[in-house]
């Protein structure tokens, strides 16, 4: 029963005040946080069938800020097109995104580059990689958590924020 | 319950999300802001870097004839791939695999033999580089070194002759809107080969797969490169999954191979005989899993229960001519399950109890 309380959506009323103050936040406008939720929320729930209750809220908190990630990515690829003169193909659609990745990423110091490339451009675990560097995997596992943040807060400087 | 370690949030990301969380760590991540914060930003963080690794595999899943073969595939997409994603290590220490990749061609013989010495653990790069090569010539030798790679890892006789019917049997199919599940199913049928997919993956549609007078190799490779997935032969078995399940060698990750039971008998052991000698062949989805044992226990004399927190569970499995102990193993391991000795019966049991 309690599945399909999350599957239907209905499941999501006890995180909703949570995640409007975090699109708060992330958004700094009420409008934009109001958008951000009901992005947030379609897209839980065409996931939700996947998601095992008990961890709903920081699964719900998981997907809108990757949403927020994406509509800074999608502002990039408005602005870009907007300022060129002919758009280019499809294919090269996600080329500002990755872009902004790039330089978040070139923006790290080279130890945080390493790890990050090691784990999400190698699929390598953070065992595998403490292996390879010969440091014990909670280190690695450390200096990781902390690439990831840094590199969260350089991408979401990087992207560009005015509303268009 | 205290606030999750920074490197607990590292290690769920490893051992595939929320989904591995212990009970106390859910309770606590219900009600900890700080923490459900920590975690939406580490987890958002790495699927924006998993997402921009160089691979458009959700672009190319779009459509691919691969009578067109896969050296024809998207050369302008790999070419922007590779353009707009260089790495973002300053300078990367050469090794056989990257003269293999980008090297000079007189080079690439000898990276490819030294490759094949490093054996298991130089497959999770060159699946990664895949995407980065569609549409090259290369792309075709990266399948290759990788099958030849793939084929070096165990010379068991029943894994030879699937690996046979892999390589020289030829189909013709073509799906519309089809599920990477149902395309596997209609190769299952086709070959008479045991084709398993993983069963924790959800995998979208793909608008449009066709293969023409292609060989079964070729057309799993091609349908695991545009699902991101790949595959091997294990136990007689083709076993498709993610490459960080199949070749990663942390143990939390990785798919695993065997079940509770062998460590608690002897191969000599009555039960141990009869697992390994009964064939079974089942076709069954979404059955509950009291009844997948009591099928089981009445088809071969062993008896098989389920534990107690695996009650509400449901299986699906399709397979033909496969010994009881792998069936066990293929049902339970990618799902989280064992399978014990208790007494005189096997009980499937979820291994976090």
């Amino acid at each position: 029963m309690e599945g399909n309380r999350v599957a239907d959506g209905a499941g999501f009323a006890p995180y909703l005040d949570g995640l409007h103050a975090a699109a708060r936040r992330l958004t700094a406008s009420d409008h934009e946080a109001e958008d951000l939720v009901q992005d947030c929320l379609a897209s839980a729930v065409r996931g939700a069938a996947r998601v095992r209750v008990g961890v709903l809220g920081a699964w719900l908190h998981q997907i809108l800020r990757r949403r927020w990630y994406d509509v800074l990515r999608r502002r990039g690829l408005e602005r870009k097109y907007r300022d060129a003169e002919r758009p280019r193909a499809t294919a090269d659609a996600e080329a500002p995104g990755h872009e902004v990745v790039r330089r978040a990423l070139a923006a790290l110091d080279a130890e945080s580059r390493r790890v990050l490339e090691m784990r999400f451009f190698q699929s390598r675990t953070s065992v595998e990689i403490a292996r390879e560097l010969k440091r014990p995997a909670g280190t690695v596992r450390s200096q990781l958590f902390h690439a990831l943040r840094k590199f969260e807060s350089e991408f979401t400087r990087l992207c560009p924020k005015e509303t268009l | 319950m205290s606030c999750l370690a920074e490197d607990r949030f590292i290690e769920l990301l490893d051992q595939g999300g929320l989904e591995a969380t212990k009970p106390g760590e859910r309770a606590h991540l219900e009600s900890c802001e700080a923490c459900r914060d920590s975690w939406a930003g580490v987890a958002a963080a790495a699927e924006v870097l998993a997402e921009a690794r160089p691979r458009s595999a959700g672009r190319a899943a779009r459509w691919i004839p691969l009578g067109a073969a896969a050296a024809m595939l998207l050369v302008v997409l790999g070419v922007i791939a590779t353009r707009s994603m260089p790495s973002p290590l300053p300078t990367p220490k050469p090794d056989p695999v990257a003269i293999f990749l980008d090297g000079p061609a007189v080079e690439r013989a000898a990276a490819r033999a030294e490759i094949l010495k490093l054996g298991r653990q130089a497959i999770p790069g060159l699946v990664a580089a895949r995407a980065r090569f569609q549409g090259s010539p290369r792309f075709k030798d990266l399948q290759a070194l990788l099958w030849d790679l793939k084929s070096a890892l165990r010379q068991d006789a029943r894994d030879e002759r699937v690996r046979r019917t892999l390589e020289t049997r030829k189909l013709d199919l073509s799906f519309q809107g089809a599920g990477a599940q149902n395309i596997l199913a209609f190769i299952n049928d086709f070959s008479a080969l045991n084709v398993l997919l993983d069963p924790t993956l959800k995998l979208g549609a793909i608008d449009t797969f066709s293969a023409e007078n292609q060989t079964l190799r070729e057309t799993l490779e091609i349908l695991c490169f545009v699902t991101g997935l790949d595959f091997d032969v294990r136990n007689g078995v083709v076993v498709v999954s993610t490459p960080l399940r199949l070749w990663s060698t942390d143990p939390k990750v990785a798919l695993r191979t065997s079940n509770l039971w062998r460590t608690q008998v002897s191969e000599t052991d009555a039960t141990a005989r009869k697992l390994s000698t009964v064939l079974m062949t089942i076709d069954m989805q979404q059955t509950p899993l009291s009844t997948f044992c009591d099928f089981l226990t009445e088809h071969s004399g062993v008896k098989i229960r389920t534990g107690a927190a695996l009650g509400s569970e449901v299986v699906g499995v399709r397979i033909h001519d496969l010994t009881l102990d792998h069936l066990l193993e293929f049902v339970t391991l990618p799902r989280g399950w064992d399978v014990r000795i208790e007494g005189d019966e096997l009980v499937i049991f979820k291994r976090e109890e």
